[in-house]
């Protein structure tokens, strides 16, 4: 696999992850589907296609304990597994989102400098 | 701490074999039904309704791929899966693994054998406390380098400004007599400094009195463990008992520790001392205390450098005390200090 590839997976996984803990904080338990539709109204394009990959995902950020699932029975009466935010899974998300904001930030800061303003 | 969690569960999920493929199996179905339902519900065929749900959600088998590589450790997994296939491999030809096996043996066999007679040569320190200061000094001529002669030592022992403690030693091999059969032994006759040198003391009795070190002076032993516990009993009243060396009587003063390492004479199991004539030195050129067979050892004084200690017996070496109106230093001669391994 090529480095920017692998970067760029990276990437999208993490940010991935960040949606996956939002959409579960905001939402309550929801199963896999649930949560790609919502990931999928609000973020548009990264995930119209290739949802599975939501669950590696989601298996990943178990294992780490952000977040815990059961079986359940779902609206239309199927069997379906259900991922709910944990405590620690909400520190994450907390932690992570101030990590957002300040590189937003800095970033946001770098776009607004002129070349005037440097000399 | 999440990092730790996960690899836990990764390295439980290899050991216990778990494998999550029914759950990921059954999640994406239900996320295929969902996903046509929905389809359906806004007007697509029952067919065309399952294509995009497929399309949506992507390649099964690199979702699962994904999958795995989340659940397990896949480095090792795949190591596993090498390890298994080679044995596989290696169990279709013995003859092949039984001449793979033997070389790979060998040459780990000679690697080993080689670096355990190396180590000890080469890398680790001498086993004696401030090993860096022990010296060895030699004689070299035109660029050979030689032993020294008792008249060397002494005058080097009592001029120099140094060294804590300069000792000569010559092998000897005396006969021991006593037991079922006479036994030669592996010796050294040494100055009375000599374990002061080392920095070594006797495990049992006592070390060499500089008072004993003079021609025909006491007739003392120090033995070696290993040479107490098998040919002398063993025995703690050996300390002031005779025993005959080369039918000579010789009074044990002490025994060395069990772990005592003697770095220039390995096999060494009895000490006496050197029994040279200061007298002959200025009198006779020609005799033994002029020969050059003496090895010699010393210790430098604390915060003193080797380069220092070399250039005072050097200085030493180059203005002999006049007792030889007749003699003139060769051209080419000069002492040669060996640093010990520290």
């Amino acid at each position: 696999m090529l480095p920017h590839m692998k970067q760029k997976k990276d990437v999208q996984q993490g940010t991935l992850a960040l949606m996956v803990l939002k959409t579960l904080d905001v939402l309550g338990p929801l199963h896999g589907y649930a949560v790609a539709r919502r990931i999928e109204q609000i973020s548009g394009d990264l995930l119209s296609v290739n949802q599975g990959t939501l669950y590696p995902v989601l298996l990943k950020l178990e294992l780490e304990g952000a977040i815990a699932s059961d079986w359940a029975t779902s609206e239309n009466n199927r069997r379906a597994r259900f991922y709910r935010l944990t405590r620690e899974g909400h520190k994450l998300l907390e932690a992570e989102k101030r990590d957002w904001e300040r590189t937003e930030a800095i970033i946001a800061r770098f776009f607004e400098v002129k070349a005037e303003d440097l000399a | 701490m999440r990092a730790l969690r996960r690899l836990f569960t990764r390295l439980r999920n290899i050991a216990t074999g778990f494998r999550g493929d029914d759950r990921l199996r059954e999640e994406m179905e239900q996320h295929f039904a969902l996903q046509t339902d929905e389809n359906m519900r806004a007007g697509m065929s029952p067919t065309e309704a399952r294509r995009q749900a497929r399309l949506k959600l992507g390649g099964a088998e690199s979702i699962r791929e994904d999958y795995h590589a989340e659940e397990g450790l896949p480095l090792i997994e795949n190591l596993m899966h090498d390890a298994r296939f080679t044995l596989r491999i290696l169990r279709k030809s013995p003859g092949f693994t039984l001449a793979a096996v033997f070389t790979l043996a060998l040459g780990i066999g000679a690697c080993t054998a080689i670096f355990s007679a190396v180590n000890p040569i080469f890398f680790e320190p001498l086993p004696y406390p401030h090993a860096s200061r022990i010296l060895t000094i030699w004689n070299t001529f035109k660029g050979e380098r030689s032993r020294l002669a008792f008249g060397n030592w002494r005058e080097l022992a009592e001029r120099n400004h140094s060294f804590e403690a300069l000792s000569a030693c010559e092998p000897w091999q005396p006969v021991l007599v006593g037991g079922a059969e006479p036994v030669r032994l592996n010796g050294q006759r040494v100055s009375a400094t000599y374990l002061r040198v080392l920095g070594v003391e006797p495990w049992l009795g006592r070390d060499f009195l500089p008072a004993e070190d003079r021609y025909h002076g006491p007739a003392v032993a120090i033995l070696s463990y290993r040479l107490w516990q098998q040919k002398l009993g063993g025995d703690r009243g050996i300390i002031g008992a005779v025993i005959t060396l080369d039918g000579d009587r010789y009074t044990v003063i002490g025994v060395m520790p069990a772990g005592f390492e003697n770095v220039l004479s390995s096999q060494a199991d009895v000490w006496t001392l050197l029994d040279y004539d200061v007298q002959a030195l200025a009198t006779d050129f020609e005799s033994g205390e002029w020969g050059n067979h003496l090895y010699m050892v010393g210790r430098v004084r604390p915060g003193m450098s080797h380069e220092a200690a070399a250039q005072d017996l050097e200085t030493i070496a180059a203005n002999p005390i006049t007792q030889f109106p007749h003699w003139a230093r060769p051209a080419g001669a000069s002492l040669a200090l060996c640093w010990a391994r520290a």
